[in-house]
């Protein structure tokens, strides 16, 4: 494993805070049908750098949104989360019930009805009104009608699209912040491994770099990313597979591949979502074994989320989520 | 750079993309075809119409004419973006001809000056005895494969460097078709006789220069007594002087002047084997409708004259509204016959100058039409305005300065209009295929709804994913418009043999030349309306991919990696 040690990024020369991702309050409530219902209230959480956490909970109980929220893919509706003391829940992702928001829903809302009224129009028309001067007046005023609310439709989608433009011109900078800290200082792994199924296993490793660098960027190091690429495959033993699409993969090998794809970009935290979930016993027990190793050997910040209270033992500390609470601490010496 | 590999991914994976490929490919092509053709169509048109006319025309406002104008090509000769020759004048009248006592129509007569006319218009061109068939006799010259035989040579060598065009002179040749097997192989020619008597084995006709004398012919006649031999030799010998043709006509008929049909109105003299060079030798009879200057119609007793023309040869200026019914005349005899040369009242009080229809006036390369014809109209009527003011001449009809794009607006209009009229509807389809560029992309955003995730959690921005997008409408476009380039440029390079295959095959004539006027369906492109269609095609794919590109950059990256 030792080759998976590299050169230590600028910031980490200098002393790094203990605490590296930090949870105050947080809170998450989703919207199903006409009740909110409240996965997280209020969660209050500090990972320290080297540690490996296991947040244990049953399914449903918000784990993965509490993950999500943490690898900065998801935002709170309350709370704050600071990654190195720098608060990364600012951008929001939710634009809410504001004017865009309004505007969406009319739009859907109505945007069958100038047709249904159009075709009810030329209906009439070919039915009654054709050959009686009467009621065209009728027809003239349902056609009208009908292209008034489709031009009225028109402005409004025009509308819509002009405010999801502006603000996310506004969001963008904090937008990409929160990219860059995905990219550089966090990796995901997943219970469904999520690899891109047009891509070959080596291109799929090399994904962070690239989304990373512009094409020149990455041209002028490809060589090094690549060999670095193929280190960290041969390391996971997967290197036999480089040029493989993940379709002719079995799932052990995928999620190895997603974990070589998490850290790729020498990650300051691991986030991994069920990462045996999708496995069978076996195969899961290998890839705890990884992890475990990645974390004892390179002191790999680990934060992992699981149904399964069995690879609780593997973990420093194990964190119970419970009724949108982190209910018990339990403390594990590995 | 992921942008980039995604980009040749979906394009080299997704088949569904190869769709809005071809719809771009079809569009472009459609509309690459339909603009060179159409606009190579209008360009002839112009080209044709401004071969007809000369660039700018003196147009009288009546068919009475308009005086003076021998002072005003002096004048017009004497500017100098015209220079000397380059403006003539032209009578133009209705008329009805008969050509050979078999059928009268009514035709158009144009009466042109034949030494100048070729200056100011590309009437010399259209001809064909005098032009056209220098051409071939040129092209028969440098043809290996027609085998030419040194009596053949000989002639068409002489006819390609004859410079004697344009002109109403009768023919000096007659000619007669002859089939092969007619002749006698082993005919021995005399030898005096040699340079007259010539047989053209590739055009299969046999041509008699000059007058054939009694004696030649009875010595010709003597050769063979094989029955198509003598037939040939005694038409020969009918059309070599035209005064055999019409015994009972008084006076020299080789005095007659000559006249020039227009191809649609030589072709009713025609049979059925096409070109006949004894057509050179019909007799024409043309009574034109001139309008007395005291503007009434003419009565009994001044009624125009019926003159006889020889046909001396046929005009093919390619606008079929023209040669379709159209005759040239040498100008002072239409004048004439008109009643348009200058006339003095009985007891000499007033006269009536020379009048005539049009003046036709080429100006130099590059000059400024609008200008020029500007200028020209302030010459014309300075003169017009001093020669009334002598007190010498009865007043007369005015007339118009236009150049040739003014005198044929309307109908250059129309065909402009239905030029913009099929790019517009040719349009609309086209935008069909920003739709379906529209929907497939919606359908491939939909699908990848999970990749767009899977790259957002690695740290792609949502103007990022918009761009993956984007760029994959942009490679679409760009793709789709090389190739719909290259289909559009094969078929309207080779549109004339498709045409002709669809035709031999299929029996389907899309372009009749009489409707269309060219004998051939333009096919060059234009360099800029490529790039003006090739940039709105890939604009167009680019356009069609902008709202499933916002909608991709606007998917959450945690309900995306959960879409099912």
């Amino acid at each position: 494993m030792s080759q998976l040690t590299q050169q230590p990024l600028p910031y980490q020369s200098a002393a790094p805070p203990q605490v590296i991702v930090s949870a105050q309050g947080v809170c998450r409530s989703f919207r199903m049908g006409r009740s909110d219902i409240n996965v997280l209230q209020g969660v209050d959480l500090s990972i320290r750098r080297g540690e490996f956490i296991a947040i244990e909970g049953r399914s449903g109980s918000g784990k993965s949104t509490l993950l999500h929220i943490l690898g900065a893919l998801d935002a709170v509706d309350k709370g704050s989360v600071a990654f190195e003391g720098r608060d990364y829940t600012r951008f929001n992702y939710t634009a809410g019930l504001g004017l865009k928001e309004f505007l969406r829903r009319t739009i859907i809302l109505f945007h069958w009805i100038p047709l249904l009224l159009l075709v009810v129009d030329a209906a009439f028309y070919i039915a009654f009104a054709h050959d009686n001067p009467k009621w065209m007046k009728i027809v003239d005023w349902g056609g009208g009608t009908a292209l008034a609310v489709i031009g009225v439709h028109l402005w409004l989608w025009v509308l819509y699209n002009a405010l999801w433009f502006f603000s996310w011109l506004r969001n963008y900078p904090a937008e990409r912040q929160v990219a860059q800290l995905r990219n550089k200082e966090f990796g995901f792994v997943f219970q469904f491994y999520h690899l891109l199924p047009e891509l070959t296993v080596l291109e799929n490793t090399l994904l962070s770099p690239m989304v990373e660098k512009s094409w020149l960027g990455f041209r002028a190091q490809r060589r090094t990313l690549v060999k670095r690429a193929e280190e960290l495959l041969q390391s996971l033993g997967v290197g036999h597979r480089m040029k493989h699409l993940p379709s002719e993969l079995s799932g052990g090998e995928r999620q190895r591949v997603a974990i070589a794809r998490a850290l790729m970009n020498n990650p300051r935290v691991l986030f991994a979502d069920e990462p045996t979930g999708n496995l069978d016993e076996e195969t899961g027990r290998q890839i705890m074994g990884v992890l475990e190793k990645l974390h004892r050997e390179q002191g790999q910040t680990i934060v992992m989320v699981t149904h399964d209270r069995s690879l609780a033992r593997f973990a420093d500390r194990t964190l119970i989520l419970q009724e949108g609470r982190l209910q018990k601490t339990d403390n594990v010496e590995s | 750079m992921y942008k980039i590999l995604l980009i040749l991914k979906y394009l080299r994976r997704r088949r569904i993309a190869w769709v809005s490929l071809i719809a771009v490919t079809m569009c472009t092509a459609l509309m690459l075809i339909v603009i060179s053709v159409m606009g190579g169509w209008l360009r002839t048109f112009r080209e044709l119409f401004h071969g007809v006319n000369g660039d700018i025309m003196v147009d009288a406002t009546s068919m009475q004419g308009f005086p003076f104008y021998g002072e005003m090509v002096k004048q017009i000769e004497a500017l100098d973006f015209v220079g000397p020759g380059h403006a003539a004048p032209v009578v133009r009248a209705f008329g009805l001809v008969n050509l050979n006592g078999q059928r009268t129509q009514g035709v158009q007569v144009r009466g042109y000056p034949i030494e100048t006319v070729s200056n100011v218009n590309d009437f010399d061109a259209s001809l064909y005895r005098q032009h056209i068939s220098r051409i071939d006799a040129k092209a028969k010259l440098a043809d290996p494969k027609l085998h030419l035989t040194e009596q053949e040579r000989k002639y068409f060598t002489e006819l390609a460097d004859d410079r004697t065009s344009p002109s109403f002179a009768l023919a000096k040749t007659a000619g007669i078709r002859v089939f092969p097997g007619d002749l006698p192989t082993d005919l021995k020619i005399p030898a005096d006789l040699q340079d007259k008597l010539i047989y053209l084995p590739s055009e299969r006709t046999m041509l008699y220069r000059g007058e054939m004398s009694d004696a030649d012919y009875v010595r010709l006649m003597a050769l063979s007594t094989e029955p198509e031999y003598q037939d040939a030799i005694q038409t020969l010998y009918h059309f070599s002087d035209p005064r055999r043709m019409f015994r009972k006509t008084v006076g020299d008929v080789r005095n007659w002047s000559g006249m020039i049909l227009g191809d649609g109105v030589a072709s009713i003299a025609k049979d059925g084997t096409g070109r006949d060079p004894s057509l050179w030798r019909i007799k024409a009879e043309l009574m034109v409708a001139a309008v007395p200057i005291e503007g009434n119609l003419p009565s009994a007793e001044n009624a125009p004259p019926v003159r006889p023309y020889w046909i001396v040869d046929d005009s093919r200026t390619k606008v079929y509204q023209i040669d379709s019914n159209t005759v040239y005349v040498p100008f002072d005899i239409l004048q004439q016959d008109l009643q348009m040369t200058e006339k003095k009242s009985e007891d000499g009080s007033i006269t009536w100058p020379a009048r005539t229809s049009e003046i036709d006036v080429r100006v130099k390369p590059g000059t400024d039409l609008n200008k020029a014809r500007d200028k020209i109209a302030e010459i014309c009527e300075q003169i017009s305005r001093e020669q009334m003011a002598t007190g010498r001449f009865a007043p007369a009809n005015g007339f118009n300065v236009l150049t040739w794009e003014d005198s044929n607006r309307d109908f250059l209009g129309a065909v402009e209009h239905e030029e913009i009229l099929m790019l517009f509807l040719f349009g609309l389809i086209s935008v069909v295929a920003v739709f379906l560029i529209f929907c497939i992309f919606y359908m491939i955003v939909v699908e990848k709804t999970r990749d767009i995730g899977i790259v957002k959690s690695v740290g792609a921005t949502s103007g990022g994913v918009a761009g993956i997008f984007l760029g994959y409408g942009l490679a679409i476009g760009l793709v789709g418009a090389g190739t719909g380039f290259l289909f559009g440029w094969l078929v309207v390079h080779y549109i004339n043999q498709l045409h002709a295959w669809l035709g031999r095959e299929l029996h389907i004539v899309i372009w009749d030349p009489k409707v269309y006027v060219f004998d051939s369906i333009p096919n060059t492109m234009n360099p800029k309306e490529v790039i003006i269609i090739c940039s709105v095609s890939v604009l167009a794919a680019v356009l069609g991919a902008l709202v499933p590109a916002i909608r991709a950059a606007s998917l959450h990256p945690v309900e995306s990696l959960r879409w099912e």
